[in-house]
């Protein structure tokens, strides 16, 4: 985790936090990297059929919707479905210290959403080993983006048993159960030059919305 | 075939489970359907194949096709649940007619696949109604048992337990998920597990699903070693492997076979398969049978209080019941409970705790409010927030009971007595819900006088309780303490009881000690004595303020005298904390030099703080110290806010930090009989569907800091709730938060139902997917990015 991502969360630029915020900052990092064990699990799929607002992968009974998804997804012969998850002792702790300090919830908020982040980089980069040296990773991309609905999550959860293995669920509003969960697609396609200009990260080059000026007016917003 | 004899020979000789029917499925040349069940009528031979081959791999009991055969997973299903279900049992009839053999059928239940109140939104008691609707499917005649699966809370096993218990007499196998360290996703420990399906009183318990049997094998062991019940295990065929995108399990049925050997070699009555395991599995398991035996030996099981994260050993040292949930004797309290505000309730609990309580006494008895509905609440909050065991305290059974069902633990009953409709009324709850029960020596005649007549009634008690099948261990007696002002000449009568009862009896002792001293000065001194004696005549529990000048001071030293701190290393650690107070203050690094309050409240200072207040609480009145000096400094911490000279957690923090201030000027006004009226009251609440309140809460801190009344109504509220709080509690502005898109929607619900009733309540919203536009749209009257921004507006419709 790095201390300028969780700084950034909590709506400071790196330079104007003050001392006292910072050293708790750096306390509270601490306590999540020593109690909380991220858990990941990803798995591959052969893109089925292809068309602009629809995806389906084969082997799986549900198709992704939108011309989000499928724009994403165009170069792609092959894609991973993947999950990252902090799991229900962040959510605990995260209701203990809102009862106990309101600052330093937001402080450990801050450094949840960073550290599952992180969470998904490091999946990311196992999957990553995966693909050949001619091909490349698209970023990563989660029900919300776009048009790409949010209620795809439910069948993603229970075709790959994320519910099982990972303990996420969603509610009725399509909202993840724990929280401080990443479920995304990425997809896998040649190098090739058509495909240079994409970045390993949202198209507009942030990593997170919430820290984001334009996240008022953004289309890829979550 | 139905023999019965099955449930005689039950932990006698070793049974076979079948295998993972998904696995199966999956390997089937069909399309697998979102929805497997449906396969039950679109593909019944393809189920009834798969459950043939298992019969002849020589499993005795197969599970029907239905782990995920609920309301919720079936939302989008073509078919009803009765009909799925009714054609699951079919084709596991079909199939034991076809494949022959003493083979039972037994009903397959899964998680519900949403999480359970706190962490997530279902509740306990929709739970026991998913659960219950497939249930009263059943037919008991084609039904040998039903097997509850791979859950992963405690909790939600808990209503299925009690849902398959309150509608059918089918025996219940109860297994969990645990990952690689040892616990269930939500937490909670194999014994944990173990006690609390034993205290619901499971034909069979164990483990299944999530790992291999290698790595499962210490968590059978720790199963094994404290259950008393049979046991049944069911691993997957090794871990999952990814072999050119495909998930394969690492082991093969040969080698499965072995590993699965050492859990019957260690004693489980029962073995299957889980992921992975196809009828070769089964084979080669049921080829290994007549080697093994299931363990025959009684378990010692001990006395524990479970919360769902932990146990805590009755027998081992004294144990300290908090009793500071009570709105009697609490005006924070009951002022909190009235409003429905459950956080300062949080806040006594964990003082409590800090201060070394490990089990907690609720006691939510006020007339003026739904006590089983504060309970209630209650016990769902801290079952999210503590991992300590609670113990429920009320005169009115249907609260006690209310509180025991949902909860995910062994708790105490707080109490039971001598009068013959108590026990009556109170056993069979402590018997289902495999409760302890707090029982006061006291019948119809009274307290008696005499240590005699108490042993007598606590006779009663026990002879009355194993009536009920309860043993006498669970019983924690009250020897109840008389004032020594008014009966000084029965304050060693109480002793001498609990000193009998420990001689004659495994019974544990309980007292509320602090009555003792009501009347006389210096009660701490009294309190402290008198403890001391109780602990020398052999007191297991107490019920008490942890706080209290002494308690926890005699405690320590009390376990060193009686050798249960061996070579003192508690008592040591214990005064090495009590030479540090809690460093809450700053760092020594960052003291500054400005001692001004602004510079104090950003720090968050509350020493410092309250110093500067006190003395210009001695200097003007309380309300000027109010409007000229504590206002002002929040407005210039505002400000700098606003210019971006300090960001939202120096803000939040200053906030907090002023709460202690309010009250120092709270107490002054109360001396010259006079009170700080709040300057309006702001119902809060995070909108239907949205489970994340961080947002809310802050703002909430924001809003009391500058003196505004605060309605916290919580997360995931509806319409109706915001309503009876407008109409009761003279609210003039509402906030309400919303974070995400799917639940603006109900947001905007929201805010038509309040316009159709009142038209002049305010309304502000906010949350991370909202704009200006937005607010404006669902009709809002303001917009609020940050917590900062709702003092503005409250400034402005409240002013």
């Amino acid at each position: 985790m790095r201390i300028e991502e969780v700084i950034r969360y909590l709506g400071y630029q790196n330079n104007q936090v003050d001392q006292q915020t910072r050293k708790r900052v750096q306390e509270v990092m601490q306590i999540v990297e020593d109690t909380i064990d991220p858990r990941w699990d990803f798995q591959s799929f052969e893109r089925h059929e292809w068309s602009k607002n629809r995806v389906t992968l084969r082997g799986l009974p549900f198709c992704l919707q939108g011309e989000s998804i499928a724009k994403h997804l165009q170069d792609a012969s092959r894609v991973f479905l993947m999950a990252a998850t902090l799991g229900v002792e962040a959510e605990r702790m995260l209701m203990r210290m809102q009862a106990i300090s309101m600052t330093d919830a937001m402080i450990l908020d801050s450094c949840l959403s960073t550290y599952v982040e992180g969470a998904a980089d490091q999946c990311q980069e196992e999957i990553k080993k995966l693909i050949s040296e001619s091909e490349q990773l698209t970023f990563r991309f989660s029900p919300g983006y776009g048009d790409f609905p949010l209620a795809v999550h439910q069948d993603m959860i229970r075709s790959l048993r994320w519910d099982r293995t990972l303990g996420i669920t969603v509610t009725s509003s399509m909202m993840m159960v724990p929280s401080k969960s990443v479920i995304a697609i990425i997809g896998v396609e040649e190098k090739c030059d058509k495909n240079k200009e994409k970045k390993d990260k949202m198209p507009c080059g942030n990593k997170s919305c919430e820290v984001c000026k334009l996240k008022e007016t953004c289309n890829w917003k979550k | 075939m139905m023999s019965i004899a099955w449930k005689e020979q039950l932990g006698q000789e070793i049974f076979f489970f079948d295998g993972a029917m998904g696995t199966m499925i999956q390997a089937a040349d069909i399309a697998v359907p979102a929805v497997p069940e449906e396969l039950n009528i679109d593909h019944p031979q393809v189920i009834q194949g798969i459950h043939e081959a298992f019969i002849r791999a020589g499993a005795n009991f197969i599970t029907t096709n239905t782990f995920g055969a609920n309301r919720l997973k079936l939302e989008k299903s073509r078919y009803p649940l009765q009909r799925i279900i009714n054609a699951a049992v079919d084709v596991a009839h079909a199939a034991v007619s076809k494949a022959g053999g003493d083979v039972h059928v037994v009903y397959n239940i899964g998680p519900i696949g949403a999480m359970m109140k706190p962490i997530g939104s279902l509740d306990f008691d929709t739970a026991y109604e998913i659960f219950k609707e497939q249930v009263i499917c059943l037919d008991p005649m084609r039904i040998d048992a039903v097997l509850i699966e791979t859950m992963t809370d405690i909790s939600e096993m808990r209503a299925a337990i009690l849902a398959v218990k309150e509608n059918s007499t089918l025996p219940i196998f109860a297994t969990m998920s645990f990952t690689e360290d040892e616990r269930t996703l939500t937490g909670t420990d194999p014994e944990t597990m173990v006690r609390i399906l034993e205290g619901l009183q499971v034909d069979v318990l164990g483990v299944n699903c999530s790992l291999g049997p290698v790595e499962m094998m210490e968590i059978v062991n720790r199963i094994i070693a404290v259950s008393k019940t049979p046991v049944i295990v069911q691993a997957n065929a090794g871990l999952p492997v990814c072999i050119d995108g495909e998930t394969q399990f690492s082991l093969n049925a040969g080698k499965y076979a072995m590993a699965v050997t050492s859990f019957m070699e260690a004693g489980v009555a029962l073995v299957g398969g889980c992921c992975g395991t196809t009828p070769e599995y089964i084979q080669k398991l049921v080829e290994k049978q007549d080697r093994y035996q299931p363990i025959k030996e009684k378990r010692q099981s001990g006395n524990f209080l479970c919360s769902s994260t932990m146990s805590l050993d009755l027998d081992d040292g004294f144990v300290l019941i908090g009793e500071r949930i009570n709105p009697s004797g609490n005006k924070r309290l009951k002022e909190a409970f009235k409003q429905g505000d459950f956080q300062f309730a949080t806040k006594v609990a964990f003082e409590q705790i800090h201060h070394g309580a490990q089990v907690l006494d609720i006691n939510t008895s006020l007339p003026q409010i739904d006590e089983e509905e504060v309970m209630i609440q209650l016990v769902d909050s801290f079952s999210g927030l503590l991992d300590t065991p609670l113990q429920f305290d009320s005169v009115k059974a249907s609260v006690l009971e209310a509180a025991l069902r949902r909860y995910a633990g062994i708790a105490i009953v707080n109490s039971i007595n001598g009068k013959q409709s108590s026990m009556d009324e109170l056993f069979p709850l402590i018997k289902k819900y495999g409760a302890y029960a707090v029982c006061l020596c006291l019948d119809e005649k009274g307290i008696p006088h005499t240590a005699e007549e108490r042993i007598a009634i606590a006779e009663k008690l026990i002879k009355n309780a194993k009536k009920h099948g309860i043993p006498e261990e669970r019983l924690l007696i009250d020897a109840l303490v008389l004032t020594a002002s008014a009966q000084q000449e029965e304050v060693m009568e109480t002793l001498k009881t609990i000193r009998i009862l420990k001689e004659r009896y495994a019974v544990k002792t309980t007292l509320g000690v602090s009555n003792v001293s009501y009347g006389l000065p210096y009660r701490p001194l009294i309190n402290q004595v008198f403890f001391t004696l109780a602990l020398g005549a052999g007191l297991d529990t107490a019920i008490i303020n942890p706080g209290a000048e002494g308690i926890v001071d005699t405690i320590q030293a009390f376990q060193v005298l009686n050798n249960q701190d061996p070579g003192a290393v508690e008592y040591i650690a214990y005064n090495e904390r009590k030479k540090k107070p809690d460093s809450q203050g700053k760092p020594a690094e960052l003291k500054n030099q400005d001692n001004s309050l602004v510079a104090r409240l950003l720090q968050g200072d509350e020493q410092e703080v309250e110093e500067i207040i006190r003395e210009y609480l001695e200097q003007k009145a309380a309300l000027a110290v109010v409007d000229k000096v504590l206002i002002p400094a929040l407005d210039t911490i505002g400000l700098q806010y606003e210019r971006q000279e300090i960001f939202l957690p120096q803000l939040i923090r200053a906030a907090e930090t002023v709460k202690g201030a309010f009250e120092l000027v709270k107490e002054k006004l109360a001396k010259d009989h006079g009170s700080l009226e709040p300057k309006g009251t702001v119902a809060l609440a995070t909108v239907k569907g949205d489970i994340h309140d961080i947002g809310k809460n802050l703002v909430k801190i924001m809003l009391e800091s500058y003196g505004y009344r605060v309605v916290d109504l919580g997360k995931d509220v509806g319409g109706d709730a915001i309503l009876t709080a407008i109409r009761n509690q003279q609210i003039q502005l509402v906030g309400l938060s919303a974070l995400m898109t799917t639940t603006v929607v109900g947001m905007e619900e929201i805010i038509q139902a309040i316009r159709e009733e009142f038209n002049d309540v305010k309304i502000m919203v906010g949350g991370a997917v909202l704009t200006e536009e937005y607010a404006k749209q669902i009709g809002a009257d303001f917009y609020c990015r940050d917590a900062r921004a709702s003092v503005l507006v409250a400034d402005q419709v409240l002013q």
